[in-house]
């Protein structure tokens, strides 16, 4: 079982936001006040480094929400 | 991992060189990526811009080379610290943008300098990760001759940097810079060390420069791709994403163990000394080694990645009262097309240092 405070957390700090203000429902390209592709480099990074889940650009396109991204690691 | 260590130098000197054009960074990326001001578009290209933290940039007005940048820096160097010329045995230049292919920008440079008969001049293509190697093979030659050595390293990026790429555009600047490295029996320790991953040359590279695709006039014309780029065939092409993870992973990974196997934490050195790729990257980066970004000095908001020179450039920028005054350790990195890295564990200061020098040309 991921623990999902701890995976917003760090989803929060590549974000450049509070872990209070994202939720598993946030549409992490459209619901926070700053975002480009260098933050989605940072995010598959961190599934592979913290979580040992390599996702290709590809399937992180299809992500849409960070709750799309926490049920890969969560699986 | 293999690690070089070497006794005995001391950097008596440094200064940098940037050209006089400047380039506001955001108002060009907006240009770059054709958006309306107030689009969602828009605020991603200020984002962006704000991720990798270059906010200027400087290029070369279409004359000034290599040579010429670091001549500048060479010249203030040596006037500022009274340096002789017949204490110099050798000069290292760093670049993958030279003047021609041959004879190499070092030779020249003896001249132009009146640099003695005998100096041994060598260049270096080493693309980002080159300062290193540099002050490698100069700490090298420095020990063995017992002579200073004339360590250049300048890049003139923007002259084969397409101006409509995506990737690359908005990255890119020029710089040219001067150091010396000069033997000193009470100089502690250097510890360097070279990991390279040739498998992944196509990631990020200067293509039609050299022979493999011969010299031809389609190279000249603007080829489209997909993301709505477009360069020429020997313009510098990235594959961001590749770039990025090696340098988040592979070299923490390095750099981690090149810290344990010297016996040593973020707490034994005084400052990170980063190549200056882009702030986001970075920045994730120091966190994963668990250094505080106070201990991390960033130009790159001034001068943009200025790829081999953006290391001595940084020092010059951001330290040149701190290297003037006192002594400090610093924990050097750079990494790039190969993919290739150097890591380095070595002191500066206190020595001469110039403040930044803008080339009038």
């Amino acid at each position: 079982m991921t623990d999902k405070n701890e995976f917003l957390e760090k989803m929060a700090m590549i974000l450049e936001v509070e872990p209070t203000e994202i939720s598993l429902e946030t549409s992490f390209r459209n619901d926070v006040p700053y975002w480009d592709s260098l933050k989605g480099f940072g995010m598959i990074v961190i599934l592979e480094e913290d979580y040992g889940k390599k996702i290709t650009v590809e399937e992180f396109l299809e992500c849409h929400t960070l709750g799309d991204l926490f049920s890969r690691i969560d699986s | 991992m293999v690690i070089s260590r070497i006794s005995g130098l001391k950097i008596e000197g440094i200064s940098a060189v940037v050209p006089s054009k400047e380039i506001d960074n955001l108002r060009f990326a907006k240009d770059l990526f054709g958006v309306e001001e107030g689009s969602q578009q828009s605020r991603s290209v200020e984002s962006l811009i704000r991720s990798i933290g270059i906010e200027k940039r400087r290029i070369c007005n279409g004359n000034e080379t290599s040579l010429d940048l670091s001549l500048r820096a060479a010249k203030e160097l040596l006037k500022s610290g009274n340096f002789r010329n017949e204490d110099f045995g050798g000069i290292v230049f760093v670049t993958q943008s030279p003047d021609d292919l041959c004879p190499n920008n070092a030779s020249y440079m003896q001249y132009l300098l009146g640099f003695p008969e005998f100096t041994a001049v060598i260049d270096v293509n080493l693309a980002c990760p080159g300062y290193v190697y540099g002050l490698w093979i100069a700490g090298l030659m420095a020990g063995n001759l017992q002579k200073k050595i004339l360590l250049l390293d300048a890049e003139t990026n923007s002259y084969f940097n397409s101006p409509y790429d995506k990737t690359t555009a908005p990255l890119f600047g020029d710089a040219g810079t001067a150091t010396i490295i000069a033997p000193n029996s009470e100089g502690p320790e250097w510890r360097f060390t070279f990991p390279t991953d040739g498998s992944k040359r196509d990631v990020l590279l200067v293509p039609g420069f050299g022979f493999r695709e011969k010299p031809s006039p389609e190279k000249l014309e603007y080829i489209s791709y997909p993301d709505g780029s477009r360069r020429r065939r020997f313009d510098s092409f990235m594959d961001g994403q590749a770039v990025f993870s090696y340098v988040t992973q592979r070299v923490s990974k390095y750099m981690k163990q090149f810290m344990k196997e010297l016996d040593t934490t973020p707490a034994n050195f005084d400052y990170l000394m980063l190549h200056q790729a882009n702030a986001f990257m970075i920045k994730m980066l120091a966190t994963s080694l668990k250094f505080p970004t106070s201990k991390m000095p960033l130009s790159l908001q001034k001068y943009g990645n200025t790829s081999s020179a953006s290391i001595p450039l940084n020092i010059v920028s951001e330290m040149s009262k701190v290297v003037s005054q006192k002594n400090s350790r610093l924990l050097m990195s750079a990494f790039g097309g190969g993919l290739v890295t150097g890591i380095a564990d070595l002191d500066i200061g206190p020595c001469v240092c110039t403040e930044v020098i803008e080339f009038d040309s």
